[in-house]
């Protein structure tokens, strides 16, 4: 299995509180990972370290063998979707397209249709419900044919069909790339994904593809709920968030 | 497309985004009405005081169109863009952090940088705008008959442009610092103002330790633009503020940048360096017509023969005669002798000589009570043995008194409250309305 990325002894706190423990792990190209944990285990500091909008205390980040020392360096592979955007209110669909066409020089008029963006051109951003506004950044996220797009929760607003939907364009895209996904949705998670980060208090308690984890954590066949339960739980037994 | 192009489009983005945003709107319209004012009461009470010059020629020579005109429609200007401007401007910034859209760089084919630039663009399209607003004033004034020194009024404009430049670079610097758009607020308008409290704090005793800082204030060196004196080193501190206050704003809008607190301060330990530099420059020049802020010619030629001088002053810098003095004399001493020292006697030598100016020239020195132009100029005619001639008794500068006639009152009420505004809300109606799209891939 060829790696892209890789990353070694991450440590992150903010103001003095640790977001990530000495985090260790490599992901593999044309597969999509998911990283899963509970609130606040530090899966969003880990995808911003990935996209080089944060920058570790100590440790390295390697994506494609070359070690990322600035935002600049991190843009070259990686596409972004925060959880957290909420894209211009006050624009129309085809005014925002045509300027992120414009500036950006990616128009991929085949993941365009896919998600039927030709649906809401006239609308403002402000008009849309969470879902459209979720396909939207999902667009922008693939519209760029980098190595890897960091996809934070972008399963948030969609329902099931659509997941399927969904599910199937990024199985598709993923020929050609790879996908770091945070995702909390653990059901959806065990249909997308090829492998796992279980993340917890800022540490990998798992890792591996589901097959892996089933039998090391869950004897009795259970999903990737019960394998993250599992886990997370300390010697005593006792759930460690 | 082009890297050129796409730059472009960003710059576009962010300079209608801005143009067509309520606040922007709002305060251009404000700033439309106050201009309008400012200038209706200017010319009002120019008008008013022409009357008594028209019929003494020597009360005439004191009318003069930039001061008696512009500097108080100006001041319109300046009270609204400094308390209103930062609310529009932080926009730039604080919108893409309140959206989360700051993340779409990571989608952009440039640098964080670009885009930051694009947004100082912006915002420079922006003041440039809102400057705009006082041209009217300047046609009306011709229109009324008015005379417009060319040197002064562009000198005015440009001083004007380069306190925007720092308003904006406070702005954009709060921005980048806070999450929150009304903190970024608040501390722009607080580093405003103290950048003006600097100046009138001196003017208290108990703050009498602002003295040297004053000369650094804001307000202080906008006046020399509004006095007609165009000083390389005022240019420069106004340039280098902002660029200081810029270049924080790009290394805190830069959320993946390390090192910010090392950064900030070797640019504070730059800017320092640099402030001492620019303190050494003493290259101001009258732009006025009526060299108001200079000495008459045989005057001129006279001082330009003496060697240094130094003058110790023997009153407490607040004291009512050493603020006439300065701004009466010194200041146009410094035009032409550059090389002058000015020395403030300290509290225990004050004691005995309180009142005096002792004036050298090399080993001489000679103490006056007096603080008139021509009790000095007898002072240094002693000291240096050098003897100053006449000057021709022409009058060469005679003044612009004039009194307005006719509907003025209606012109200016009609441009600047209807028309302006009215253009003002058709741009923004057209900004804001976008064509309702219809099949785009």
């Amino acid at each position: 299995m060829e790696y892209i990325i890789e990353i070694k002894d991450i440590i992150k706190s903010y103001n003095g509180i640790k977001a990530l423990y000495g985090v260790s792990t490599q992901i593999p190209d044309n597969c999509i990972t998911c990283i899963i944990g509970p609130n606040g285990a530090g899966k969003s500091t880990f995808l911003k370290i990935i996209t080089g909008f944060e920058f570790p205390d100590s440790g390295v980040v390697f994506i494609k063998g070359r070690r990322i020392e600035s935002f600049k360096d991190a843009k070259e592979f990686v596409s972004f979707m925060p959880e957290k955007m909420t894209l211009y209110p006050d624009y129309y669909v085809f005014e925002f397209l045509s300027f992120f066409h414009d500036v950006t020089g990616y128009r991929n008029k085949s993941i365009l249709e896919f998600l039927k963006l030709n649906k809401i051109y006239s609308k403002r951003m402000k008009e849309l419900s969470k879902g459209w506004h979720q396909r939207l950044k999902l667009y922008i996220a693939l519209a760029p044919r980098r190595a890897i797009s960091v996809l934070d929760e972008p399963f948030e607003g969609f329902d099931p069909l659509k997941m399927m939907e969904i599910e199937s364009l990024l199985k598709d895209e993923a020929k050609n790339r790879a996908f770091v996904l945070s995702i909390h949705q653990l059901n959806y998670a065990e249909k997308i994904c090829d492998r796992y980060i279980l993340l917890s208090s800022g540490r990998i308690v798992a890792e591996g593809t589901l097959r892996e984890l089933k039998e090391r954590y869950s004897p009795n066949k259970g999903g990737i709920e019960d394998i993250f339960v599992n886990a997370i739980k300390n010697e005593e037994g006792q759930i460690d968030w | 497309m082009q890297l050129k192009m796409k730059r472009g489009k960003l710059i576009g983005k962010e300079t209608k985004d801005i143009l067509r945003s309520k606040a922007g709107f709002i305060l251009l319209v404000l700033l439309s009405l106050l201009i309008g004012y400012s200038f209706y009461m200017a010319v009002d009470l120019y008008s008013k005081a022409s009357l008594a010059a028209l019929r003494d020629p020597l009360y005439a020579t004191g009318f003069e169109p930039v001061p008696g005109v512009f500097v108080p429609t100006f001041g319109g200007f300046f009270v609204l863009f400094s308390l209103l401007a930062p609310f529009v401007l932080i926009k730039l910034i604080t919108d893409e952090k309140k959206y989360g859209t700051f993340y779409l760089i990571a989608q952009y084919p440039f640098s964080i940088y670009r885009v930051f630039l694009s947004k100082v663009i912006a915002g420079i399209f922006f003041l440039l705008v809102s400057l705009s607003l006082l041209l009217p004033s300047f046609i009306y004034w011709r229109f009324l008959g008015g005379h417009i020194p060319d040197c002064e009024s562009v000198l005015l404009l440009m001083g004007y442009f380069l306190y925007g430049l720092f308003v904006l670079s406070v702005s954009l610097f709060s921005a980048s610092l806070f999450e929150e758009s009304a903190q970024a607020a608040i501390f722009s308008l607080f580093v405003i103002i103290l950048s003006w409290f600097i100046d009138f704090g001196k003017d208290m005793h108990l703050l009498a330790f602002l003295e040297p800082l004053s000369a650094w204030s804001i307000t202080r060196n906008l006046k020399f633009f509004e006095e007609g004196i165009f000083s390389l080193k005022v240019v420069l501190y106004f340039l280098g503020l902002s660029l200081l206050f810029t270049y924080l704003a790009s290394v805190f809008f830069d959320a993946g940048i390390r090192r910010k607190s090392g950064r900030t301060v070797v640019s504070l330990v730059v800017f320092l360096l640099f402030m001492f530099l620019i303190a050494h420059i003493n290259y101001n020049f009258d732009l006025t017509e009526s060299h108001r802020n200079s000495f008459s010619p045989a005057k001129t030629a006279f001082l330009k023969k003496l060697p240094e001088i130094r003058i110790k002053i023997y009153l407490d810098p607040t004291d009512s005669r050493a603020k006439d003095f300065e701004n009466d004399f010194l200041k146009r001493l410094r035009l032409i002798k550059r090389d002058v020292k000015i020395e403030y006697a300290g509290s225990k030598e004050l004691e005995k000589n309180y009142g005096f100016f002792v004036y050298s020239l090399g080993h001489r020195s000679m103490k006056t009570y007096s603080n008139s132009e021509e009790e000095i100029f007898m002072v240094l005619q002693d000291l240096s043995g050098l003897k100053l001639k006449e000057d021709k008794k022409e009058m060469s500068f005679r003044g612009y008194p004039l009194v307005a006639k006719g509907k003025w009152k209606l012109g200016v009420l009609f441009v600047y409250v209807v028309l302006l505004p009215i253009t003002l809300m058709l741009v923004y109606i057209l900004l804001n309305r976008t064509r309702r799209g219809g099949e785009y891939v």
